[in-house]
């Protein structure tokens, strides 16, 4: 009884400590394509987050990250988005302007 | 009214000096020259992807298709909202001139040859215009706007050069 009692005191427990403690939202981070650059890397990405690119450049555009975990065009006044999945320095650039290049710190 | 951009171009683009004379530039005679320099790579480039078969060549020729027309399409977007008529000019008929001449070289050869032809010619052209951008057209155009489209101009027409010139490396 006892040991039963003390069971279901730890099952509340832990819901209580799960209700109290939610997972990290996901935020969304955004980098503007302009003049041929792209914007400065937002502080703060973790794995789970979600980043953002507008481009509002004249130009065709790519995001490409070096380690491949993304590649994708954006067309001048579109948007593309890619969630983070791994934790660590992702270097990207556009395919088409390698001169443009960024860097993604992303955190456990 | 060619002034330097004149002695620029005609150094590398073997245009007869004869016309330059010490007036600046207008805006409306700038639009037309850098509209015409973006179609004369525009027209280059569809030669080589008529003629190249090489991935390297046709990418970067679909680079300058795909760039100088979002250029001159904005340029085209903006003298209409400034109500400025490009206005036909001795530069931009010696630049025409040239580039045909060019072309019809380009055209006589095939293979290997016109894939390093061209390459070569798309590095000397960039270097030309850049140097033309900087050193005359920004300084002299008088619109904000037009200024700001002639600088984002040459930021990604250095870029070409940058790419023509890894492609003509990777060539020898």
């Amino acid at each position: 009884m006892t040991s039963i009692s003390a069971r279901a005191g730890f099952c509340l427990l832990a819901i209580f400590t799960s209700a109290a403690a939610p997972a990290p939202t996901a935020h969304r981070f955004r980098i503007v394509i302009q003049d041929l650059a792209f914007g400065a890397a937002p502080a703060g990405i973790r794995v789970g987050d979600t980043v953002e690119w507008d481009n509002q450049d004249i130009l065709v555009h790519s995001v490409t990250a070096q380690d491949q975990s993304f590649d994708a065009d954006v067309k001048p006044g579109a948007k593309v988005s890619f969630t983070m999945h791994r934790a660590g320095v992702i270097r990207y650039l556009c395919k088409y302007h390698p001169g443009m290049q960024g860097i993604l710190n992303v955190g456990e | 009214m060619i002034r330097r951009f004149a002695a620029v171009l005609a150094l590398a683009l073997a245009v007869a000096p004869a016309a330059a004379k010490e007036e600046k530039l207008n805006d409306a005679q700038i639009a037309h020259i850098a509209y015409t320099a973006g179609q004369i790579d525009i027209q280059a480039a569809n030669l080589a992807l008529a003629k190249s078969h090489d991935n390297m060549v046709r990418g970067f020729a679909q680079e300058m298709v795909r760039d100088h027309t979002a250029v001159n399409d904005k340029a085209l977007a903006l003298v209409k909202k400034l109500g400025v008529t490009p206005e036909a000019n001795p530069v931009s008929a010696s630049l025409t001139e040239a580039a045909d001449k060019k072309r019809s070289q380009l055209n006589h050869l095939d293979g290997a040859a016109f894939d390093r032809a061209y390459v070569e010619n798309e590095v000397a052209y960039h270097k030309t215009v850049n140097g033309a951008l900087s050193k005359t057209l920004i300084p002299d155009a008088s619109d904000p706007e037009l200024k700001q489209l002639l600088e984002t101009g040459l930021k990604l027409f250095e870029q070409h050069q940058e790419h023509a010139e890894h492609v003509a490396a990777m060539m020898h």
